[in-house]
């Protein structure tokens, strides 16, 4: 094969995996987008077999759902195994099993990583930074941690996935994954605990401050922990507009 | 208008352009509420204030995972319009902590409404689907109805905003004629630490770290106490 043919294939394929979710519906979820993304591949390797094109557009069509982060490292396994099989190399069983155990396996751990571990990292570090020394130095620090790991995967992911093929799987299975998300959990806990004390503070600097509201915060935050939902603040809302005047009254007591 | 013509659309179409990168596309998170909350401080000159509202929305759903079919509530759709409420509130002279705590309240309210949207554009994006499939998945018409995919989203989001500005104007007078003073403001304003502090606390039970989360919250809280009291010493 043209390997900067090949070459120009695979960024198309990068490029066209940022828009995974474009089409996202709660029939065919990602399906479209996932089609979408390999289209480029398709096209190249079945030009002149139609009957075969089409074919592998169905296959590709049905139900898929995984975590948009870590799809390109599935993504490079798929363009390597569908090249083995348009070379009659490997079956499309193995394809087909290969796509359903990944996409709910990268689906959990990317939700762990990705939603549970460094959206929020990047949101405290960025917070922090930005009330602690400038808001413009936090907003910086939250989009390069996020975009660093986010990049990672969708770059380096995409072609340790086009490496290994199938053998991602042993790869991922091999190491433990959800040992450093532990540490990126424990990092987040200490982070945000830090932040939120800090902004008692940065809110009493910028003249933000009473001590009514941290308690009133307080006892709203244990009421949110027995009741969850953020309806319990609506209803804080409610009590602090309509007893403005209630307040001094009830403190008094 | 909030202070000028160019300005609100500007604000309008970062709103739509955040609601688009938000799930559709690229999720580079630029425009989630917190950058976005620096990116709108710089161009309205009210830093702190944009702050308080971009952090606030930044971490409060931030335990509301995008899991399998779940729509967590729509955090950059109720930062933008708690920001347009705020700069609507001002304008009509309602004091800056009173329309802050009321651009939450009803922040939080479109955050939720903002579901809604996400299940339109899911929706919409069913019919595209049914389109494509219908002109049996040809590539030139993909690639088409990712435009249309796109733009309908974009153009969505434009038009919720858009409705939250005309409707920030009735609400602003309303607000006025209550007449408050700015006590339920700076009350609220100084609870939302702890709140966050709490909404966290549900994740944070997940991954069982609480006591570790507790402690630092204290350790830091008399930490930053006696670097304030050493500052007022000195």
């Amino acid at each position: 094969m043209d390997m900067v043919k090949v070459g120009g294939i695979l960024l198309k394929i990068i490029w066209r995996s940022f828009f995974l979710q474009a089409w996202w519906n709660f029939e065919r979820l990602q399906s479209i987008g996932l089609l979408y993304t390999l289209l480029p591949l398709l096209d190249h390797l079945y030009k002149n077999e139609r009957e075969k094109y089409f074919q592998r557009k169905k296959f590709y069509e049905e139900y898929f759902n995984t975590n948009p982060l870590f799809f390109p490292i599935m993504l490079g396994a798929l363009v390597k195994m569908e090249m083995e099989y348009a070379g009659g190399k490997i079956k499309e069983d193995i394809i087909s099993s290969f796509k359903v155990r990944m996409m709910s396996t990268l689906g959990a751990i990317g939700d762990t990583y990705g939603w549970a571990g460094f959206r929020p990292l990047s949101a405290f570090a960025g917070i922090l930074i930005g009330v602690l020394i400038s808001p413009v130095a936090g907003l910086i620090v939250f989009v390069v941690i996020y975009n660093s790991f986010s990049f990672f995967l969708r770059i380096r992911g995409f072609f340790l996935g086009y490496r290994y093929g199938v053998e991602i799987v042993d790869m991922i299975g091999n190491r433990n994954p959800y040992r450093i998300a532990k540490i990126l959990f424990t990092v987040n806990s200490v982070l945000s605990a830090s932040l939120f004390s800090y902004l008692i503070f940065w809110s009493y600097v910028h003249q933000f401050f009473s001590f009514e509201g941290v308690f009133a915060g307080f006892v709203i935050g244990l009421f949110m922990v027995i009741f969850p939902g953020d309806f319990v603040i609506l209803f804080y809302y409610i009590i602090l507009i309509t007893g403005d005047r209630l307040w001094p009254e009830i403190l008094k007591m | 208008m909030i202070e000028s013509v160019a300005k609100t659309i500007l604000l309008l179409i970062l709103g739509s352009a955040g609601g688009v990168e938000r799930y559709a596309a690229f999720q580079f998170s630029i425009l989630r509420p917190f950058p976005a909350s620096v990116i709108l401080g710089l161009i309205f000159g009210r830093m702190n204030e944009m702050l308080v509202l971009g952090i606030f929305f930044e971490v409060l759903w931030l335990s509301k995972l995008p899991v399998g079919n779940t729509v967590p509530p729509h955090e950059v759709l109720a930062f933008f319009s708690a920001v347009i409420i705020y700069l609507v509130s001002i304008r009509f002279g309602i004091p800056s902590s009173d329309a802050l705590s009321w651009s939450i309240f009803w922040g939080i309210v479109n955050g939720y409404l903002g579901k809604r949207v996400d299940m339109v554009q899911r929706e919409i994006n069913l019919r595209i689907a049914r389109w494509i499939e219908a002109g049996g998945e040809d590539e030139e018409l993909i690639g088409r109805s990712l435009y249309y995919a796109l733009s309908i989203n974009f153009v969505v989001h434009f038009i919720y905003l858009t409705a939250v500005l005309v409707f920030a104007f009735p609400l602003a007078l309303f607000l006025k004629s209550l007449s408050l003073n700015t006590s339920p403001g700076l009350i609220f304003l100084s609870g939302i630490p702890s709140i966050l502090f709490f909404s966290y606390l549900s994740s944070v039970k997940k991954q069982r770290l609480t006591s570790l989360y507790i402690l630092t919250f204290l350790i830091a809280f008399f930490l930053f106490l006696f670097i304030h009291w050493l500052q007022w010493i000195w």
